[in-house]
């Protein structure tokens, strides 16, 4: 019997060729009696490995531990014997990686000093001075818990290795085990591990010369094999330490910080206080029975799940959050709560939506709850710091994400490792697509210059497709928080983020998820910041208290819902893409419901599923729906018979193909991650056989299981839909009844969302709201809502202005006078502006009202002798007679805020004689169905979604609104040049209504004319 | 004074383009991957969108089969030399400014050469038997004929009003002004030298620092910049990037003869003679190849040198297709020194010359040399190494390894081993083998392995 322990998988980033999952199904086919997962200075792997024999009932014990290297002379292996181990390699690890920089780690003969509880297994050298010295050092401090590891990796070092350990075992009494150093499963990960050595070294393989592993011993060996490298002894002493190591991860509870919960009280008594005090807040006194079921029926779940803590936890961060104003809205399976919305994490009315507890905390299924809160995205750092300040750093830190090879990244790893030029791997990585349905990406190499026949090009191609997927390097999660009771370091080690003052935790959320740990989401929303904004000004100026539950506590409101069906959505949240803005009219929301719908259902999930047109058409024509099943009509009833939510799936599978929750479980993370590892195919024959014996025609279960694969990665779950339509109703309301409010509210909290400024301010020009532009002695820096004539107005801000500094200019504004500024070298001996902002103001023509044209005050500004006391004469102007016209001013405008409120480029040139035949975007709902039309705008959007095989969708914008054409494939290719490289385009072809009124142009003839305003640079956006 | 400023707006693409045909329809763009621009573009490139300053993305969106050679403005200041060169057989006073104009003061040489016309029909005949493309103009400085050659004046100006005229119209781009320069004095609505010139000196003075003045006077011909005028190198070197791999031999002669006729003709000038041409060969993986053309007596002939360059092809193989190659020449001889001497030191030098050339010549280049460790695991990579890293294997190697593998028929048995080589897969030459320090019968050792099929053979021995 054998048991390897030491062994690294490609969470050894650059140095192991193989997963921790591959490694121990390996060692387990082998017969091994245990594997010991040994990265270096790390426990990333040992998750996945875990997982991985659950999931498949190995029988193999898995020894938890990790691989150091000291100062290039020592290197020795940690195992775990038990839990206080465990929490002792944690500790080390941590100790290691926080001293040095992100990826890096440096340990100290201390950490090892002081070692209590580990097994070491050292992995000496062959320089008999250095073995020694080691030798003494590990006798005189760990003698009792060492062992040496011997190597037979047949690399002419054998004989020389071995009468050293003869030599330590024999002077220091040190048992000998055996140990391949595995860093792959199988020899022909060679090759791989190869690459990832020569990318790790910045070099070509071929140059790795002899440090190259010379042949592909170093993986898991048969048992007979081993017995003929290693005496019995050696052999066995690797069994007696795997015995010895008892600790499984299963035993890792996660404790909660019990500070949350008053003296006096229970987790279970405060939260029931907690719930009973928000039912009053939510619900105005005792809720309906049904209600008051489930809250019972939840706080029951929850307490059986000793979940209370999570809750309490998430309640505490959320007051706080409430306490500094800070806008929130919980979402995730979390919607789903009724306990949620008590304690006001969630702003989903239960009685709202379909809510199903076990969508959120199943028993069955025994997975942790998942609550993700968004907070506004300009103040989350103050909620980041909360946690930190109240937990300490010790108990806090980011769950990590791991960052893995993809294919561009993979493609120009190995091609630089196998010696191709770098401008050649660039060339094609930039010219692959691998959208195309037709011809594979191996395929298209040959277009690109490279031979398929050639060996190197085979070799490329394999290699690239072995090491997409693998892990690079860990990164932090958006914003997973691990909190725990006592040090976290004992728990999971914990290292340096790239951001100063950050930690991240080794495992990312799966990893947590497979262990049952919790972790608390604390996420950024910029819509959040543009509501709360939003609020502020209405507030302030209505005297009332608007709120996302007050405007959710009207009910349905039939004008903003208009507006909605219209398609009047731009600036608004989630529906505002032209993909949605399409589908709008189609849908015709009328209720919150249909929001919920709206949003989840223009997604590549069900359009790639073929589930929108059998949704649209039993909507709009009202077709009945048979159900196969009772079954199936309860899980479908709310969409029309089509599954639209990821959780509609899950429930499928389990009503329809007998799944059980925990198989329910595991096609859900198959679905997550079909792409990657194309584990979902493994269970169609489950669900199509589950299918037919609960009696469902082939058909049916055919269809679902593509609808599923069709669902992989970008299926949305319903109670996301759920809290995204309550942001995207809230937003709606708010721009039908507060339009110029709403503008300035986004356009302060930008970037943000889907629309640049000037898009927005387009938009509102085109609801007829006055827009000013910038004015030294009226604007401040957010832009504000004035009124001018009774009549609400947006004045711009100094933040749109390139180079100005907010510091500096609310300084500036704090010493304006009541009647402004003068003249501009007044503001100039304010001093408080550098040179480069009276510039970039003068620019953005804000000093208008004070002096000249924007070049004459320029040319002033930049005069350096006129601020010195002897030369300040003020007659530059009379010298200097440049004005600009309205293309320059356009240009200007452009240049310095990225927008002009006074003129549109298309408004500039449609005069011109060769545009006689231009329809405007406001004229084009006149022209009739199927005519032919001649358009001329601004490219601002160019898509080119996946799932429209080939078809790109372009947003043309003139001076009265936006055009969506559609671009086949053959007409953009056999007209490249306009379709590739033009800002103003002019598209002759033809109008397409549908009977819900949605215009689009589809594209005949393109004509470039950025020539006609060749200076001026409206970047276009381009999704690829 | 009067000067032409000739721009090679595509010199590196020309230095590629030699013996490509002047119709070929194959777009090609040289590119510049540190700032993703494309830098230069042919006829095609340009006719199928491509312009400069693009994007790699974008152009190979518009053009798919686009040829891209990597930029290399070492590679076109040697062009640009090569060039200057050219001229200096006209004019001695000749300004580099790399990495691709040159500027030629002419009023000296006009003299000599009777005039404007005809001193200016000589300097465009040497230009367009050279084949590059250029864009010219003259005027009362560099700095003055720099800007209307930029912006592709295309004319000889020999009146000050035809030139100030002229210049009026260009934009500040084609200046020498920095881009912050440019930017600001944009942002005040001045865009072209007229506007610009109109601007009283004193308030440009307020305004930009020193070198925009100066550069102002010198653009108006009121001070003259001191030039460091062209000398030529006392030795030869040349490159040239084909715009396709060249992977025959008989197709690397016109390139070859190329860079021979450059020297050539410079050598000719200088009344000097060589001996020795060394072309090194450039691959994209492989390192370069030295093919050194070596004769017992300096040649003046190209003719000769074009029969010594066939005879060294033939027997020359090549690793892989050539992207690059160049020519340097460095020991360069008076054309009388070599009859005057008969007796000294420099026969031995000479002879010892003519044997290495004469061993080389019959046994090949590749069979004269000295053995090197390689840095690679496998034994028959180190006899052809040409370099060493320094490391060596883990292992004892053989005193002698044979360069042709021998059967183990011999009875012996093992000492030592095994050690596993499984690599090479990179390169093709896989070896899976066990190797083992084996003792013959008769008491020798031998470096002995075992192949992936269980067959025997002898690496080599040890003494």
């Amino acid at each position: 019997m054998f048991a390897e322990l030491v062994c690294q998988t490609n969470f050894s980033f650059l140095t192991g060729a193989s997963e921790p999952e591959e490694m121990v199904s390996t060692a387990a086919f082998l017969g091994y009696q245990a594997l010991a997962i040994t990265d270096e200075c790390s426990v990333a792997g040992v998750v996945r490995a875990y997982a991985e024999i659950r999931r498949n009932s190995l029988p193999i014990k898995l020894v938890v531990g990790s691989r150091f290297k000291l100062a290039d002379s020592l290197e020795v292996v940690l195992l775990c014997p038990d839990k206080p181990a465990y929490a002792e390699l944690c500790r080390i690890i941590t100790n290691a990686r926080r001293r040095s920089a992100k990826g890096e780690y440096q340990l100290a003969e201390w950490d090892l000093k002081s070692i209590r509880h580990c097994l070491i297994i050292w992995l000496p050298g062959t320089c008999r001075q250095t073995n020694t010295h080691w030798g003494q050092w590990l006798h005189r401090f760990l003698s009792s818990r060492s062992w040496i590891g011997a190597s037979r990796l047949l690399d002419g070092l054998d004989e020389q290795r071995f009468a050293e350990i003869q030599f330590l075992e024999q002077t220091f009494s040190m048992p000998v085990m055996a140990t391949s150093q595995a860093l792959f499963h199988h020899s022909d990960r060679l090759p791989v591990q190869h690459v990832l050595h020569a990318i790790r070294c910045n070099t070509t393989v071929a140059e790795l010369g002899l440090s190259s592993q010379a042949n592909a011993e170093r993986t898991l060996r048969p048992l007979n094999k081993l017995n003929k490298l290693y005496p019995r002894k050696w052999l066995e002493q690797s069994t007696v330490i795997a015995s010895r190591c008892q600790f499984c991860l299963s035993q890792l509870k996660y404790q909660y910080p019990a500070e949350i919960i008053p003296a006096g009280y229970s987790a279970r008594q405060f939260l029931r206080e907690c719930v009973e005090a928000g039912i009053l807040k939510r619900f105005g006194g005792e809720p309906e029975p049904a209600i008051r079921a489930i809250i019972e029926k939840e706080l029951s779940l929850i307490s059986e799940q000793h979940y209370e803590y999570f809750f309490l936890t998430i309640y505490d961060v959320v007051q706080f959050a409430r306490r500094q104003h800070i806008l929130y809205q919980g979402r995730g399976s979390a919607a789903n709560s009724v306990v949620c919305y008590c304690l006001e994490i969630t702003a989903v009315d239960p009685r709202q939506i379909n809510v199903l507890f076990e969508r959120f905390i199943s028993k069955e299924r025994d997975e942790p709850p998942d609550i993700d809160v968004d907070f506004e995205h300009e103040r989350r750092e103050e909620v980041i710091q909360y946690i930190y300040n109240k937990y300490g750093r010790e108990r806090t830190a980011l769950a990590a994400t791991v960052i893995s090879f993809r294919f561009k990244s993979a493609f120009k790893a190995v091609g630089k490792a196998l010696g191709f030029a770098e401008s050649q791997l660039d060339y094609i990585v930039k010219n692959i697509n691998r959208r195309d349905k037709v011809m594979p990406w191996k395929s298209q190499l040959a277009d690109l210059g490279l031979d398929p026949t050639v060996l190197k090009v085979k070799q490329l191609v394999y290699l690239v497709e072995q090491i997409v997927g693998f892990p690079r390097h860990l990164s932090q999660h958006v914003g997973g928080f691990v909190i725990s009771a006592g040090p976290l370091y004992e728990l999971v080690p914990v290292e340096n983020a790239a951001m100063a003052e950050r930690t991240v935790i080794q495992w990312d959320k799966d990893d947590l998820e497979t262990l049952g740990l919790l972790k608390v989401d604390v996420l950024a929303l910029g819509m959040l910041t543009a509501i709360r904004k939003t609020f502020d000004i209405v507030n302030q100026h209505m005297d009332s208290t608007l709120s996302i539950a007050h405007i959710t506590g009207l009910g349905d409101d039939r004008q903003v819902y208009d507006m909605i069906c219209a398609a009047d959505t731009v600036g608004v949240f989630q529906i505002e893409s032209r993909a949605q803005m399409g589908m709008l009219p189609r849908l015709k929301p009328r209720k919150y419901y249909d929001l919920v719908v709206q949003i989840a259902i223009v997604r590549p999930g069900p359009i790639q599923g073929d589930m929108v047109h059998p949704y649209l058409k039993r909507r709009q024509h009202g077709e009945t729906v048979n159900y196969p099943s009772a079954e199936v009509e309860k899980v479908l009833e709310r969409t029309m018979g089509v599954p639209i939510f990821q959780e509609q799936v899950i429930q499928l599978a389990m009503v329809a193909a007998g799944f059980t929750g925990g198989e329910a479980d595991q096609l859900r993370r198959a679905m997550a991650s079909w792409k990657k590892n194309g584990r979902l195919n493994l269970f169609k024959e489950k669900l199509v056989n589950g299918m037919l014996d609960k009696g469902y025609a082939p058909e049916f279960a055919n269809t679902l299981f593509d609808q599923i694969k069709g669902f992989s990665g970008y299926g949305f779950p319903e109670s996301h839909s759920a809290s995204f339509a309550v942001l995207a109703y809230v937003s709606c309301w708010l721009k039908f009844y507060f339009p110029v409010e709403f503008y300035v509210g986004l356009l302060n909290s930008w970037p943000m969302g889907f629309y640049t400024p000037s898009q927005l301010v387009q938009d509102a020009q085109q609801h007829d709201i006055a827009v000013l532009p910038v004015c030294i002695n009226a604007s401040t820096w957010d832009h504000q809502m004035v009124f001018v004539e009774h009549q609400k107005a947006i004045r711009l801000g100094f933040r749109l202005v390139k180079g100005v500094s907010e510091l500096n200019l609310n300084k500036l504004v704090s010493v304006r006078p009541a009647t402004g500024f003068s003249s501009v070298d007044e503001v100039k001996k304010q001093q408080l502006l550098r040179h480069n902002e009276i510039s970039a103001l003068a620019s953005a023509d804000a000093f208008k009202g004070l002096a000249g044209n924007r070049f004459q005050v320029r040319w002033n500004i930049m005069d350096g002798q006129s601020e010195l006391p002897l030369f300040g004469q003020d007659t530059q102007t009379e010298l200097f007679s440049l004005a600009p016209d309205n293309t320059e001013n356009l240009i200007e405008d452009y240049a310095s805020t990225g927008l002009s409120v006074s003129h549109h480029p298309i408004e500039l040139i449609y005069q011109q004689p060769q545009f006689r035949r231009i329809t405007l975007a406001k004229d084009l709902k006149q022209a009739p169905n199927q005519s032919v039309v001649h358009i001329l705008g601004c490219v601002t959007c160019r898509q080119a979604p996946g799932t429209a095989s080939g078809v790109t969708f372009l947003t043309l914008e003139d001076h009265t609104g936006n055009t969506n054409v559609v671009v086949w494939q053959s007409t953009a290719r056999h007209q490249q040049q306009a379709f590739l490289k033009a800002t103003i385009l002019q598209v002759d072809g033809i109008l397409e209504r549908s009977p819900e009124g949605v215009i689009h142009v589809i594209a005949g003839k393109l004509t470039d004319c950025t020539d006609i305003l060749e200076q001026l640079r409206v970047s276009a956006r381009d999704f690829h | 004074m009067l000067w032409a400023y000739f721009h090679y707006y595509q010199l590196f693409l020309d230095n590629t383009e030699i013996t490509a045909p002047p119709t070929s329809s194959q777009a090609i763009v040289v590119y510049q991957a540190a700032n993703n621009r494309i830098m230069q573009a042919n006829q095609a490139a340009r006719e199928a969108g491509i312009t400069l300053g693009m994007g790699l993305a974008q152009a190979g969106a518009l053009c798919p089969q686009l040829t891209i050679l990597d930029y290399q403005q070492a590679d076109e200041t040697h062009r640009l030399t090569a060039l200057a060169n050219r001229l200096y057989q006209l004019v001695a006073d000749i300004v580099l400014l790399p990495p691709n104009g040159l500027a030629v003061r002419l009023d000296p040489s006009m003299k000599y050469y009777g005039g404007l016309s005809y001193l200016w029909q000589a300097l465009k005949n040497e230009m367009t038997a050279a084949h590059v493309h250029f864009s010219y103009a003259t005027g009362w400085s560099v700095e003055a004929a720099k800007v209307l050659a930029l912006n592709g004046a295309n004319q000889v100006f020999q009146h000050n009003s035809a030139i100030k005229q002229a210049l009026a119209k260009c934009p500040l781009e084609h200046t020498d002004l920095t881009q912050q320069q440019c930017f600001a004095l944009h942002r005040v609505g001045i865009r072209d030298i007229a506007t610009l010139l109109q601007m009283p000196v004193t308030e440009l003075g307020k305004r930009f620092d020193n070198s925009l003045i100066q550069y102002l006077c010198a653009l108006r011909a009121e001070v003259v910049p001191r030039y460091v005028y062209y000398h030529p190198e006392s030795h030869f070197f040349s490159s040239l990037t084909p715009s396709y791999e060249i992977s025959e031999n008989t197709r690397l002669l016109p390139w070859m003869a190329q860079l021979m006729e450059e020297f050539m003709t410079y050598a000719r000038l200088r009344n000097k003679l060589s001996a020795c041409l060394a072309f090194e060969l450039h691959f994209r993986d492989e390192q370069a190849l030295s093919v050194c053309i070596q004769s017992a007596t300096p040649l003046y002939k190209s003719a000769q040198w074009h029969s010594l360059m066939l005879l060294k092809l033939e027997t020359l193989t090549l690793p892989a297709p050539v992207i690059q190659l160049s020519l340097t020449v460095s020991e360069l001889e008076e054309l009388e020194e070599q009859t005057t001497d008969f007796f000294t030191n420099r026969v031995h030098v000479f002879a010892q010359k003519q044997l290495l050339s004469r061993l080389q010549t019959r046994l090949g280049c590749e069979a004269v040399g000295a053995p090197i460790n390689g840095n690679d695991h496998r034994l028959d990579q180190h006899q052809s190494a040409l370099s060493a890293s320094g490391a060596l294997p883990a292992y004892t190697l053989p005193s002698i390894c044979l360069s042709q593998l021998q059967p183990l028929c011999a009875a012996s048995h093992i000492e030592h081993g095994p050690i596993r080589l499984h690599t090479g897969w990179w390169d093709g030459n896989i070896q899976k083998r066990d190797y083992y320090i084996a003792r013959a019968s008769d008491g020798r050792r031998m470096h002995v392995f075992k192949d992936a099929e269980g067959n025997w053979f002898v690496q080599g021995w040890y003494c």
